[in-house]
C-alpha cells in the first residue's frame, strides 16, 4: 500500500471511526491497546496505518489528517518504519517467538522518536502461549507504546486479553459505496448480493473477477440447487463434475460453504419475510418453490447440517466428502 | 506523559480499595498485624477480579516500614517502589513467557540471597498456569520450604491447570467475580471524582457487560469517554458494548413467544444492521430468560440483580411465557452460544434460531408436522392455560388420526419413504404373499432349498460371504453390502437384502448372479443357486414354510431333522421331534438361544 492509498482507504470503509480517533488522538486519549475486530477487507489495517502516521506524522495538517508525504508516513505505509512492528502470521499461526521478539523489540526505546507502535494482524490466530505472554506486555506496557491487535472473530481471543484492550468494532462497509466498487470491477449487478455476503476484500474480489470463477461457481451451486429442490438425484453427481474442478484452494471451500448457506437462507427469507431481495436472484423460482413446500423444521435442519460443514473442514475431512454427504443428507431430509 | 488507561489510574493501592473480595482482603490483612504470613499464595480466580492488584499490595503491606493495620502507607520509598515496579526485591515473572524449567532454575537459585533494601523477598509470578510441567516441578521443592526472607505469589485465572502438588504447598484464595453493584459503585467514585457527567443507566449496562471483572468495566469506561467527548451517554455505553437496549430484547421475545417468525427475524436483521454483537445479543437473552424464570418465582430477586430496572414489557412476558418453553429456549440459546464461537457469519446462526425459537411448540407436538401448522400459528397469548390446553387437544386428535391411518393401511413409515423415491417402479409389484412390497419373490425356489437346509452349508456360506463380495466389482458389491446369507443347502442359497430396492435391483441383476456364481465356484468349488429375498420378508416366508410342513405331515418331519434355517434370533426351528419330551423350560430357551449353544444336562 501506498501512503495514500491508506489514507484514502480509511476515508473511504471507515470515516467515523476515523474521525473519531482523530478526535482522540487530539484529545490526547488515545489508549495503550486496542483490539479491532471486523469483517475481512473492512480496512482494520489500514485504520490501524492510519492512526500510527498520525502519530508519526511531521507535518500534520490542519484538520489533522496526516500529510502522507513524509519520509515517516511513507515508511509506515511501505511497513518499513523501524519504530512500526508489525506481526502476521508464521504459517497457520503466531508463534510464542514472535511476540518475544516483540517484547525484546520494546524494552527498547524508539529508535528515531520515542513512541513505539505494533500491530498484530489476525490476532485470533495467535496461540495459546503466544496469546498469554502478551498479556503481561500489553497490560502494561512501557510509556508511548500503542498496540492494535486486528482479527476477524473476537470470540476466539482469550477473554484476559480482551479485558486489557478498548474493543472496537469495524462495521461492514456501507452497500452503495461497496456496489459502486464493484461495478469497477465488472461484477454484474445480479452478483452484487452475494459477493457482499461472502467478503468486503476488494483484492479477492478481483481475483474471483479475473478467471470468472465467481460466474462459474455461481452457476454450479445454482444448478445444484435447483436439482435438490427437483429431489433429482443427479445433484450428489454435479458436487464431483461441477463444484469440485472449481474449488482449488483452501480459501475457496469456505467460500462456497458460505454459498450453499446463503441460498438456504435466501428459501427463509422466501418463506417468512417475503423479501424478494434475494442472493441468487436467478433461482427466485426455484427458492420460492423449496419455501413453499418445506416446513421450517425441516428447513432448519437443512441448513443445520450446512452449519456443521464448518466443523468438519475444521478437522481436515475431505470438501468432496463434505459436499457429497451434505447432498446426501439434505436429500433425505427433503424426502422424509 | 502519555495518556493512561483507567485500570492503570486506578488499580487499587491498598487492599481497602480492593472491591468485592472482602474475605480475602480481611484475611491477608489479619495475616500481617497478627504475623502469621504463609511462605506461598495462590490467588485463583477470573480476570479482572484484583489478583494481581492483591499481590503487589501485598508486597509493599510485608515490606512497609510504617504498615498500619496489615495496610501498606504508599508513601514511603519503599511502597512507592513497589508500585513503580523499580523495587528489587519484589520481582514480577511473566510466567507465560518465561514459562521454561531454566527461568524457575534462575529463580531459585537467586532465591537463596537476603533481599537488599525490603525485609521481603517477594516472588510474583502471574499466570501462572502457563508454566510447563518441568518447570512446575522444578518449583516444588523451592515452594515447600524457601528461605525464611522469601514469599511466592502465583497469581492465575486457570486454576484447574496447576498440579495438585503445587496447590498443596501453598495458601490457596479464590476471588470472586465482582457484582455488578460494586462495579457501579465504583465506576461512580471513579467518576466523581475525575468530575464526569455520566447517565446511570449507560453505567449499569457497562457494569452488565463487564461480566464481573472490574478491568473489563473500567475499559469500557475508557472508551465510552474517549469516543463520546468525555460524557458518559447511554447510546455510546450501547453501542460501545454492542448491547441491545431492554426493550428490543422484550420485542423480540415476545414475537418469538407469539410464534411471530417473520417480525422476530426482522427484529434480528435490523439489530445486526446497526452493528450489533451476535454474541452479546444471545448473551443478554439468555440473561434475560433467567430474569423471567426468577421473576416467576421471586420478583423481589430479579429487582436485586437488574439494579432496580424493571419494565412492563418485562412483567407482561413473563406473566404470558410458560417455564417449561422457557428451559427450552435456554438449551437451544446455549447450543447456538458454543457453536457461534466458531464462525464468522453469526447472522445464519441467529436466523437459524429465530426460527427454532419461534417454532418451538411445533416441533414439539408434531412428530409429523406437515398437517399441523394451521393449528398452532396464530396462539393470542393472552391466557396460557386455555392455550395449552387446546394445543394437548389437538395433539390427542391428531395422534388418535394418525393411529387411526396406521390401522387401516398398514403401512409401516419406512415403506413410505422408500415408496416416495421409487415411485415409478413399484405399483407394478405383485403381493403373492399379503405383505405389501413383495416384487418377485419365488418361494418355489426357496422352498426346495429350506427343504434340504442344513446348517453346516449356511456356516460355509457365511465363512466366505466376506470373501465373495471382495471379489466382485465394485457396484455390485456396493449392492451386495447389505445382503446377507440366511439359509443354505447344498444346491442353493437364500439371500436376504435389508432394502427391498436393493432386492429388486438384485433379482433383476443375471450378471450379479453369475459373478456370484463364479465367485462360489472358485473359493467352494460347487455353485448353489442363488435366491433372493427383501429382509422384512424373511420371517414370514419361514412361518409360511413351517406351516405347511406341519401340513404336509410326518415326512417333512422327518426332513427337517437335518435341515437348519436361522433367523435373526439365531432360533433354530429343526427340533420339532424334540420338542416333544422336552420340559417347557428347555424348549423356551432353545427357541431363545437356538439348538447350537445350548446343551441340556439332566441332573
Amino acid at each position: 500500500m501506498t501512503e495514500n492509498q491508506v489514507i484514502e482507504e480509511t476515508e473511504k470503509k471507515q470515516k467515523p471511526l476515523m474521525k473519531k480517533f482523530l478526535q482522540v488522538v487530539n484529545n490526547h486519549e488515545l489508549s495503550h491497546s486496542y483490539l479491532f475486530n471486523g469483517e475481512e477487507g473492512v480496512g482494520k489495517l489500514s485504520l490501524a496505518l492510519f492512526i500510527t502516521m498520525r502519530m508519526f506524522c511531521k507535518n500534520v495538517s490542519d484538520d489533522s489528517m496526516p500529510c502522507g508525504h513524509c519520509d515517516e508516513c511513507r515508511r509506515i505505509a511501505e511497513q518499513q518504519h523501524p519504530d512500526v512492528v508489525i506481526i502476521k502470521p508464521d504459517g497457520l499461526s503466531i508463534k510464542v517467538d514472535q511476540i518475544r521478539y516483540l517484547k525484546s523489540e520494546f524494552s527498547k526505546s524508539g529508535l528515531e522518536g520515542n513512541q513505539k507502535f505494533f500491530i498484530v494482524c489476525d490476532a485470533e490466530k495467535m496461540t495459546t502461549g503466544a496469546a498469554n505472554s502478551l498479556l503481561k506486555f500489553i497490560e502494561e506496557p512501557g510509556a508511548n507504546i500503542v498496540s492494535f491487535l486486528l482479527t476477524t472473530n473476537k470470540n476466539l481471543i482469550l477473554p484476559t486479553i480482551i479485558s486489557r484492550t478498548q474493543v472496537v468494532d469495524l462495521n461492514p462497509l456501507n452497500t452503495k459505496a461497496f456496489n459502486e466498487e464493484l461495478a469497477n470491477l465488472g461484477v454484474i449487478p445480479s452478483q452484487f448480493k452475494i459477493i457482499k455476503r461472502l467478503t468486503n476484500q476488494m483484492s479477492t474480489i478481483q481475483a474471483w473477477q479475473e478467471d470468472e470463477w465467481l460466474t462459474k461457481i455461481i452457476s454450479a451451486i445454482s444448478q445444484w440447487f435447483s436439482m435438490l429442490v427437483q429431489r433429482d438425484k443427479t445433484s450428489f453427481v454435479l458436487v464431483q463434475s461441477n463444484i469440485m474442478p472449481l474449488v482449488s484452494d483452501n480459501s475457496k471451500r469456505q467460500v462456497v460453504i458460505d454459498m450453499l448457506l446463503s441460498i438456504f437462507e435466501d428459501v427463509l427469507d422466501a418463506k417468512y419475510t417475503g423479501s424478494k431481495d434475494y442472493n441468487f436472484p436467478k433461482q427466485a423460482q426455484n427458492i420460492e418453490q423449496l419455501s413453499e413446500s418445506i416446513n421450517e423444521a425441516k428447513l432448519i435442519q437443512i441448513m443445520e447440517v450446512i452449519l456443521n460443514c464448518n466443523n468438519q473442514m475444521a478437522v481436515n475431512v475431505s470438501f468432496q466428502n463434505i459436499l457429497e454427504a451434505t447432498t446426501l443428507k439434505i436429500m433425505k431430509i427433503l424426502n422424509s | 506523559m502519555s495518556y493512561q488507561a483507567l485500570y492503570r489510574v486506578w488499580r487499587p493501592q491498598r487492599f481497602d480499595d480492593v472491591i468485592g473480595q472482602d474475605v480475602i482482603t480481611t484475611t491477608l490483612k489479619n495475616a500481617i498485624v497478627t504475623n502469621q504470613l504463609s511462605h506461598a499464595y495462590l490467588f485463583a480466580g477470573p480476570r479482572g477480579t484484583g489478583k494481581t492488584s492483591a499481590a503487589k499490595i501485598l508486597a509493599k503491606a510485608i515490606n512497609c516500614p510504617n504498615q498500619k493495620d496489615g495496610e501498606p502507607c504508599n508513601e514511603c520509598e519503599i511502597c512507592e517502589s513497589i508500585t513503580n515496579g523499580t523495587l528489587n526485591d519484589v520481582i514480577e515473572i511473566d510466567a507465560a513467557s518465561n514459562n521454561g524449567v531454566e527461568e524457575i532454575r534462575d529463580v531459585r537459585d537467586k532465591a537463596k540471597y537476603a533481599p537488599t533494601q525490603a525485609t521481603y523477598k517477594v516472588y510474583i509470578i502471574d499466570e501462572v498456569h502457563m508454566l510447563s510441567t518441568g518447570a512446575f516441578n522444578a518449583l516444588l521443592k523451592t515452594l515447600e520450604e524457601p528461605p525464611a526472607h522469601v514469599i511466592f505469589i502465583l497469581a492465575t485465572t486457570e486454576p484447574q491447570k496447576i498440579p495438585a502438588t503445587i496447590i498443596s504447598r501453598v495458601q490457596r484464595f479464590d476471588f470472586k467475580r465482582i457484582t455488578a453493584n460494586d462495579i457501579l459503585g465504583r465506576m461512580e467514585f471513579i467518576l466523581n471524582d475525575k468530575k464526569i457527567d455520566y447517565d446511570d443507566k449507560a453505567l449499569k449496562v457497562i457494569a452488565k457487560a463487564a461480566e464481573g471483572g472490574m478491568r473489563d468495566a473500567l475499559s469500557i469506561l475508557d472508551q465510552v469517554l474517549s469516543f463520546g467527548f468525555d460524557k458518559v451517554t447511554y447510546e455510546n455505553a450501547l453501542q460501545v458494548t454492542g448491547s441491545v437496549t431492554k426493550s428490543l430484547l422484550s420485542k423480540y421475545l415476545t414475537n418469538v413467544v407469539n410464534h411471530d417468525v417473520k417480525d422476530a427475524l426482522s427484529d434480528v436483521r435490523q439489530m445486526l444492521e446497526s452493528g450489533k454483537d451476535a454474541a452479546r445479543f444471545v448473551e443478554d437473552l439468555i440473561k434475560y430468560c433467567q430474569d423471567i424464570l426468577l421473576y416467576q418465582q421471586s420478583p423481589e430477586m430479579v429487582e436485586e440483580s437488574e439494579l432496580g430496572v424493571i419494565d412492563e414489557e418485562f412483567k407482561q412476558l413473563t406473566s404470558i411465557v410458560d417455564a417449561q418453553r422457557v428451559y427450552r429456549m435456554i438449551v437451544d440459546l446455549n447450543d447456538i452460544q458454543n457453536q457461534m464461537r466458531y464462525t464468522m457469519h453469526p447472522d445464519v446462526y441467529l436466523d437459524v434460531l429465530t426460527v427454532k425459537l419461534s417454532t418451538d411448540n411445533q416441533q414439539i407436538d408434531s412428530p409429523a408436522p406437515a398437517q399441523s401448522q394451521p393449528d398452532f400459528q396464530p396462539a393470542s397469548a393472552s391466557n396460557v392455560d386455555n392455550q395449552m390446553v387446546q394445543q394437548l387437544n389437538d395433539q390427542v386428535a391428531r395422534l388418535q388420526k394418525q393411529v387411526e391411518e396406521l390401522t387401516k393401511n398398514g403401512v409401516s413409515a419406512n415403506n413410505g419413504g422408500n415408496a416416495a423415491s421409487e415411485p415409478a417402479r413399484r405399483p407394478a409389484a405383485k403381493k403373492p404373499s399379503g405383505s405389501s412390497n413383495n416384487a418377485r419373490v419365488n418361494l418355489t425356489k426357496i422352498y426346495p432349498v429350506l427343504d434340504n437346509a442344513t446348517r453346516q452349508d449356511l456356516t460355509n456360506i457365511q465363512n466366505i460371504w466376506d470373501e465373495l463380495l471382495s471379489g466382485l466389482d465394485v457396484t455390485k458389491r456396493a449392492l451386495m453390502n447389505v445382503s446377507k446369507p440366511v439359509a443354505a443347502s447344498h444346491d442353493g442359497v437364500v439371500v436376504s437384502f435389508e432394502y427391498p430396492f436393493l432386492f429388486q435391483k438384485a433379482s433383476t441383476d443375471e450378471e450379479l448372479q453369475d459373478a456370484l456364481g463364479n465367485g462360489l465356484d472358485r473359493i467352494l468349488s460347487y455353485v448353489p443357486d442363488f435366491v433372493f429375498i427383501p429382509a422384512e420378508q424373511w420371517p414370514e416366508i419361514r412361518k409360511g414354510y413351517i406351516v405347511a410342513q406341519k401340513n404336509s405331515g410326518k415326512d417333512v418331519r422327518e426332513e427337517s431333522e437335518n435341515s437348519s434355517v436361522e433367523n435373526s434370533d439365531q432360533n433354530d426351528d429343526n427340533n420339532n421331534e424334540k420338542q416333544d419330551n422336552e420340559p417347557k423350560i428347555v424348549k423356551q430357551a432353545t427357541q431363545l438361544f437356538g439348538e447350537d449353544i445350548i446343551d441340556v444336562k439332566d441332573d
